[in-house]
């Protein structure tokens, strides 16, 4: 039987829905959603890549055991679409292990180039998961973005959708994203930003906060690549300022310290890496001081 | 402004590779023992080619249409759910398989004469590549046995061997007809590997430029 994403998270309004989450995890700074008052925790879930597993029973029960875990450690948004190969199914697998009031935000996107297909797309979505309703959808990669805004704007006055948003990656058609930012009512924006991809600090991110727009930020390690390059080195001396203990945490910090980001979603398959990207939530978070000096010493490592 | 430029290989792939790598297993095991017997098939297909003339290379054929049938099913049952591209290529691999068939019942294969000798080598040496040598290269790499490559379950071998008997028909409009196909799989086989960082996507390569090279040699003793 599909359960409702919006009752798991108790049952209640999506404007509401969200101050069920963080239950277990007190000290996680959660932001809230300014169109909708809807509280979500800084560090979310992806699941690009690290959960298309297709029907591997035992990279399933990986999956499931980070799904798991996450919601342990306080829950928030998980992210997918159907771009992502068998990812969504993989989530639902992991939640169906869950109990009805697991505190997940579920995150998914329409993406298609033809509007009548959307709907279709969006019933298997939701058949993947197991939910009846999403708390939020999103356009992915802008992709037919016009007709799929509208379609999910009359959802969301409906009452059938929490939220609606449109998303970017890598840095791309960050000029149109802006101008749709400018005219159309959103919830959410995605888009890419981590220490080193930071052109979304110019306009894109000053923009959400002056029109009230939730951002998830997408690819903060650059798909484990900026982990990779920081390997080597030692943590600089102000890591142990904001109670960094990894490269992982350092770039994670850095990320959701800035004021526009509503939540970032690192994918993983690795219960401990999960851990350590909540416990980089919990601890102390880099000012504005600390996160120019951040920025400049990354750049040069 | 187009935003294609932007993208790079690696931006394409969908799963990363221990994903990849477990489909053999879990295909190998679902469908035990016929790993063993398509293993043996492999090395039937090789000894018949050797043999070389009419029901015998005709058998090999048949062999391989059977091979290409099943790395198709890999394709479709295993590969696709988690990288879409994979259900057009299983079509690519039937394909192939209906090639083979005509080729069987209606071409009269013959190998090339012993004048193309040099020619040939390339294509003995994919066939050995494909049907003895391939279930080995995993373990060579630190993989389990279990995630054995075999020819005819997977689709990497069972190209290679594709291309190998290309390599070694008399004719020339079957040289190409039944090469096509499976060099067109080993380049995005290869360029799927190396952008997962596997080094094994030198091996498809490698057999390109092994089938490549018999192709050139042909061309120039028929000068």
């Amino acid at each position: 039987m599909a359960i409702s994403r919006r009752a798991i998270l108790g049952g209640l309004p999506a404007a509401t829905a969200g101050l069920m989450l963080g239950r277990p995890a007190a000290a996680e700074p959660s932001r809230v959603v300014p169109s909708t008052g809807v509280r979500v925790p800084v560090v979310g879930l992806g699941s690009w890549i690290t959960f298309n597993v297709g029907d591997d029973p035992v990279l399933l029960d990986q999956c499931a055991a980070v799904i798991a875990a996450f919601a342990e450690e306080g829950g928030g948004m998980i992210d997918s679409s159907p771009m992502y190969g068998s990812a969504q199914g993989t989530i639902g697998h992991g939640l169906s292990r869950l109990g009805d009031r697991a505190p997940i935000f579920s995150a998914d996107k329409v993406w298609t180039s033809a509007p009548r297909e959307a709907p279709e797309q969006i019933a298997r979505t939701a058949q993947n998961w197991g939910v009846s309703e999403f708390d939020l959808l999103q356009v992915h990669n802008l992709r037919a973005w016009e007709a799929h805004l509208d379609r999910l704007v009359a959802m969301k006055s409906e009452g059938r959708l929490g939220h609606v948003g449109v998303t970017t990656s890598h840095g791309r058609r960050h000029a149109e994203l802006e101008r749709i930012m400018r005219d159309q009512p959103l919830d959410f924006v995605q888009l890419t930003y981590n220490a080193l991809d930071r052109e979304a600090e110019a306009r894109l991110l000053p923009l959400a906060q002056e029109r009230g727009i939730g951002v998830i930020v997408n690819r903060p390690y650059r798909r484990g690549a900026l982990i990779d390059r920081f390997a080597g080195a030692p943590l600089p001396g102000w890591a142990a300022e904001i109670d960094a203990q990894s490269w992982a945490q350092v770039l994670l910090k850095f990320v959701i310290s800035h004021p526009a980001v509503t939540t970032a979603i690192p994918a993983t398959r690795q219960v401990a890496h999960l851990r350590e990207n909540k416990a980089a939530a919990r601890g102390p978070l880099p000012d504005a001081a600390l996160r120019r000096r951040m920025a400049a010493d990354l750049a040069r490592l | 402004m187009p935003t294609w430029p932007s993208y790079s290989p690696r931006d394409f792939l969908m799963f990363g590779p221990e994903v990849y790598w477990r489909l053999f297993e879990l295909q190998n095991r679902a469908l035990w023992p016929l790993p063993v017997l398509a293993g043996e098939a492999g090395v039937a297909c090789l000894l018949l080619v050797i043999s070389g003339r009419g029901p015998a290379l005709r058998g090999a054929v048949v062999l391989l249409a059977v091979a290409c049938l099943g790395a198709a099913y890999f394709l479709a049952a295993r590969y696709a759910p988690i990288n879409w591209p994979a259900g057009h290529a299983a079509w690519g691999l039937a394909a192939q398989a209906g090639l083979l068939a005509l080729v069987a019942v209606a071409g009269r294969p013959e190998l090339a004469g012993s004048g193309r000798r040099f020619a040939s080598l390339p294509g003995w040496g994919l066939l050995a590549l494909a049907t003895v040598l391939y279930p080995a290269l995993g373990l060579a790499a630190g993989r389990p046995l279990a995630q054995a490559e075999i020819f005819g379950l997977a689709p990497d071998p069972t190209a290679i061997a594709c291309l190998g008997l290309a390599s070694l028909v008399a004719a020339r409009r079957h040289a190409i007809a039944l090469a096509v196909i499976p060099a067109l799989w080993c380049g995005a086989s290869a360029a799927t590997l190396l952008t997962l960082g596997e080094a094994q996507g030198w091996v498809p390569l490698a057999a390109l430029a092994l089938w490549g090279s018999g192709v050139a040699a042909a061309l120039l003793q028929r000068r």
